[in-house]
């Protein structure tokens, strides 16, 4: 199969590509095992009964979720968000496009839940919830990154992510769970971190690290795992203890920490910042992998939680931690009160790397040489749930301009790409929202179309060879795709890889 | 009083009191379910000040649609504005005195009647003609547009064709307001002219207006993220009043 799949040719022309129907209706996820599903505490598979607990569930969501029930109710078909979704026009299957996959869910909304869509069905376009329908949903619902791409330019903010989760729980809470994010939050659950990485591994692998750094930098750099008393808690994303390029973020995060002279540790406890309850839009996932941060926290008596460069980690940590688990404020548990207590109430809690990094920076508190960089032509790639999803220091728009900001303190050569496809209006990689997964390979490789013409274009004309990212979800998914494109596949890395290229530690008194 | 003329009363309030009925429905069932995720849309105010600005730039000129598709955007824009003006201009059938700015507003008000229909129409040719906007439309979508575009039309008729005895129409409507029925006008087509409107309002609050709602409730309750810098713990450490 991964022989086969080609890139798509890249467009002259921005303009919404013709319609392909079914062009991607045989790309499916593999389906959770029972065993995986138990796990998790959802059914092992599809019951007889299975419709009627789907639509009991639904109605649940509905009851729970406000943003749901307005963003069913409220489109109007107006079309603005069709040509938006970087899987649209990669595939040019038309359920990609937003409204097409929200009206999958919306369809079935009318039906059973509306009076219209009760009387006179075929008017508002509404549909029982069969089986067809049913393997339409797991197909197209996992055809979404839930990037949020799309509500950027909707008149009503219809989010649709927050309608592709909603089915995602629906899904899992009749049994037809994915294998990928379900076999992961398992893992997070049984071990502490996505990959699996058991505890003494993650202490070899920090162990090893600190050796390639003394090597490389003469330097007594440290790699600190469950050390009580440590000032800061980092929370990073697991594939940063191992995987290419991930690593040399670590290995800046560490630098900077080292530089700085402050006392960090990383937990295994909570060796994972990623949180793919959100993927599956399972609140008590979302909570429970949340809790071990808290925990760990608690545990280890720090007094800064950090988040490494991880997109969807940041947007539940910036933006539910607090009221999930009352990291940032707003937990009413006694848990919650005891880490408000213990926690620095000078620093912004939970912090991103970023901030911490370009508070340094602008307190001088890093010697920086830039010339370092100077092998490198670099773009920055916002990631989609720290551009459309979360936020940075103290101005809107800060999560745009502080890593740009460091970037501009590390590298000499630096090339934006075109408008409409940064900031805000920025494409995912195609590889977020537990899409990062081999069996949807051909989906990945497409859906990085937009992006991949951005590329080209600063590539051919400026020279850019490096694009920094901060979210491990998009280092992972460009890595394999680039080479699709014509790319080389070292050819994408973090801001902070950056940073640990221009840092001197040796200045340090 | 004719049977008609009782016909198109009872119309008309059944109607109304879909409108904000149905309305109100909508809005105290959103009031009413939770939001206990927070799920700002970029670019996100950070002070409630912004979030009332945002939601008026978004209301009133439909910023993001704006950002979304140009065409799209005039073409909405060119009828919602269109039917404001109208409205407005109507309540010279229904207030007595007509105040002064209402007189001034009212030519602006017919030209707005031919806006709105233009817009209308652009709305339906782009519905039909682009592959992925005809994909996606349910016929109630181009239902909707039909019956908007048939009151612009019969409204516009009755300005420029056939003419109508307005007085009639307005004493026949106040009566209606103060519960004082009278006979309509002579010529049926003065009161069947909003018929369509009726079917249209009957529709428009279950699905747009009530959206609309939705959709300030939504933003309205949406500011919601870290503080700058969290609460002192002290506070925190208090048992929570409630």
């Amino acid at each position: 199969m991964a022989a086969e799949i080609k890139a798509p040719a890249l467009r002259p022309l921005p303009l919404a590509p013709p319609l392909l129907p079914g062009a991607m209706a045989g790309s499916r996820p593999y389906v959770a095992s029972d065993k995986m599903q138990q796990a998790l505490g959802f059914p092992g598979e599809l019951a007889p009964d299975w419709q009627p607990k789907a639509l009991a569930k639904m109605g649940e969501l509905l009851g729970r979720y406000r943003s749901l029930r307005v963003f069913l109710d409220a489109c109007v078909h107006c079309g603005a968000c069709a040509d938006k979704c970087h899987y649209f026009l990669g595939t040019q299957d038309p359920l990609n496009m937003p409204v097409a996959r929200q009206d999958l869910m919306r369809s079935v909304y009318r039906r059973h839940f509306t009076l219209p869509g009760k009387l006179f069905p075929r008017l508002v376009g509404a549909r029982e919830l069969t089986r067809e329908v049913l393997d339409q949903w797991y197909t197209y619902y996992n055809q979404c990154s839930e990037c949020r791409r799309c509500s950027v330019f909707c008149p009503y903010g219809i989010d649709t992510a927050e309608v592709t989760m909603a089915a995602k729980e629906i899904m899992d809470s009749v049994g037809l769970g994915q294998k990928y994010s379900n076999e992961i939050i398992a893992k997070v659950h049984r071990i502490g971190n996505n990959l699996g990485l058991p505890g003494p591994a993650l202490a070899d692998t920090l162990q090893g690290l600190e050796e390639d750094v003394k090597e490389e930098t003469g330097a007594d750099v440290r790699f600190p795992l469950d050390e009580a008393g440590a000032e800061v808690l980092l929370v990073t994303p697991s594939a940063d203890f191992f995987a290419e390029p991930h690593v040399d973020s670590l290995i800046g995060y560490a630098k900077v920490f080292h530089a700085a002279g402050i006392r960090w540790t990383l937990s295994s406890k909570a060796s994972e910042a990623g949180n793919f309850g959100l993927f599956i839009g399972n609140y008590e996932q979302l909570r429970a992998i949340a809790l071990r941060v808290r925990e760990a926290a608690l545990e280890l008596g720090v007094k800064r939680i950090v988040v490494g460069e991880c997109g969807h980690a940041w947007r539940v940590a910036y933006s539910f931690w607090n009221t999930l688990v009352g990291i940032g404020g707003g937990g009413r548990d006694p848990f919650a009160r005891q880490l408000q207590q213990q926690l620095d109430p000078r620093y912004r809690q939970p912090m991103h790397i970023c901030e911490l990094t370009w508070d340094l920076i602008q307190r001088g508190a890093l010697t920086l040489d830039k010339d370092a960089n100077d092998h490198r032509i670099v773009t920055y790639h916002d990631s989609c749930n720290v551009a459309r999803a979360s936020r940075m220091g103290d101005l809107p728009g800060g999560q745009f301009t502080l890593p740009r900001a460091i970037i501009g303190a590390v590298v000499n050569r630096y090339v934006e790409m075109a408008p409409g496809t940064t900031h805000e209006q920025t494409y995912c990689c195609g590889g977020g929202g537990g899409l990062l997964t081999d069996e949807l390979l051909e989906l990945r490789v497409k859906g990085a179309l937009p992006r991949m013409e951005a590329l080209r274009q600063v590539a051919d004309q400026h020279g850019v060879n490096f694009m920094a990212t901060i979210c491990a979800i998009c280092k992972a998914q460009f890595s394999k795709v680039l080479p699709y494109y014509g790319f080389k596949m070292g050819m994408v890395g973090g801001v902070h890889q950056l940073v640990s290229t221009a840092i001197r530690l040796h200045a340090q008194p | 009083m004719s049977l008609a003329s009782l016909l198109f009363a009872l119309l008309f309030y059944v109607a109304a009191a879909v409108l904000v009925g149905g309305l109100a429905y909508r809005i105290v069932g959103y009031a009413r379910t939770p939001a206990p995720l927070k799920i700002p849309t970029t670019p996100a105010p950070t002070t409630g000040g912004g979030v009332v600005l945002r939601l008026a730039r978004e209301v009133l000129l439909f910023e993001s649609l704006f950002k979304g598709s140009l065409w799209l955007w005039g073409l909405a824009w060119l009828f919602h504005a269109g039917l404001a003006l109208v409205l407005l201009r109507h309540l010279r059938y229904f207030t007595e005195p007509v105040g002064s700015w209402l007189v001034f507003l009212s030519p602006f008000g017919v030209y707005a009647g031919f806006a709105m229909a233009a817009g209308l129409a652009g709305l339906w040719l782009r519905r039909l003609w682009l592959p992925p906007v005809r994909y996606i439309s349910t016929p109630s979508d181009h239902l909707l547009l039909g019956l908007l575009l048939a009151i612009a039309g019969s409204g516009l008729a009755l300005k420029f064709g056939v003419h109508t005895d307005v007085v009639a129409v307005k004493s026949f409507f106040r009566g209606l307001l103060t519960l004082a029925w009278e006979a309509a006008a002579g010529r049926p087509a003065a009161v069947a002219a909003p018929l369509p409107g009726r079917c249209a309002d009957d529709r428009v609050p279950l699905q747009q207006a009530a959206a609309r709602a939705g959709g300030v409730l939504l933003a309205v309750a949406q500011p919601g993220r870290r503080p700058a810098r969290p609460p002192p713990p002290r506070a925190l450490g208090r048992a929570p009043r409630s």
